[in-house]
């Protein structure tokens, strides 16, 4: 027997998995669902089938993800190109922006810590421009990718 | 015929905002509306808007304010704000300019 408030759970599992859309905006599409399937239903669908096209309507996840991913800030973008590779091994991009965003995080660290030691000035700028977003970003995502594994 | 993309997007922010000065309203009664507005010529995704209105509510042209639907669900209301009134009239002024514009380049008896 088919459940709707079942598989509305489901689905907003299922979206809240993907890291761009934050738990506090999934209510606003569960309402979203809810009156897009009583809108079906009135039409004559059943159910099931109404959720099915509701889902639909709303358009694919990823696509959707896209759209929050528009409204993030600069360190969170960071965090999301960082955590999505620890937190997601088999995607090959992903890795490969881990690798990169690791390297110039090491780099930067050698290059700050090189400035500081011959007293140069850019020093700060590197730390501050480079270093810290980096390595704030990396704190973040790491804890983000260990409460995931917990869960 | 729907309208194109760029179209669409283009003329979100006017819409939302013109419907909003009408009275607060809803994701899911905003989208009905602008469908029933077009003839269903113009068809919003419906997961599109909701962000689109995050990023408004961040330049403060709207402000979100939790409430409870008829049958008693939590639903976010979205309200003008003097600022969003403020852009909408200069969104309006633009897009006139563009008609008259248009008007006077290819003529209007065509349409």
């Amino acid at each position: 027997m088919f459940n709707l408030n079942q598989a509305i759970q489901q689905w907003c599992e299922l979206v809240l998995s993907n890291d761009s859309i934050k738990s506090k905006n999934i209510d606003e599409l569960i309402d979203h669902l809810h009156c897009e399937v009583e809108q079906f239903i009135k039409n004559g669908k059943s159910e099931e089938q109404a959720f099915k096209a509701a889902i639909e309507k709303m358009g694919e996840i990823d696509m959707l993800a896209g759209e929050y991913e528009k409204n993030r800030s600069f360190l969170q973008k960071l965090c999301a190109f960082e955590y999505g590779t620890v937190g997601q091994n088999t995607n090959q991009n992903k890795t490969k922006s881990n690798i990169l965003s690791q390297s110039i995080l090491w780099a930067s660290a050698m290059i700050a810590s090189a400035l500081i030691i011959t007293n140069e000035k850019e020093a700060f700028s590197v730390i501050f421009l480079v270093l810290l977003p980096l390595s704030l970003a990396n704190i973040i995502a790491l804890r983000k990718y260990n409460k995931k594994n917990k869960n | 015929m729907n309208y194109s993309k760029d179209f669409v997007a283009a003329s979100t922010t006017p819409l939302i905002l013109a419907i909003l000065k009408n009275g607060q309203s809803y994701g899911y009664a905003i989208i009905k509306k602008v469908n029933e507005l077009s003839n269903g010529k113009m068809q919003w995704a419906d997961g599109m808007l909701y962000p689109i209105l995050h990023r408004l509510q961040k330049k403060e042209f709207i402000l979100a304010i939790w409430g409870v639907s008829e049958t008693g669900r939590k639903r976010k209301y979205y309200q003008l704000t003097s600022t969003g009134e403020a852009e909408l009239i200069e969104q309006r002024t633009n897009w006139k300019q563009l008609d008259k514009m248009l008007d006077q380049l290819a003529g209007d008896d065509d349409v």
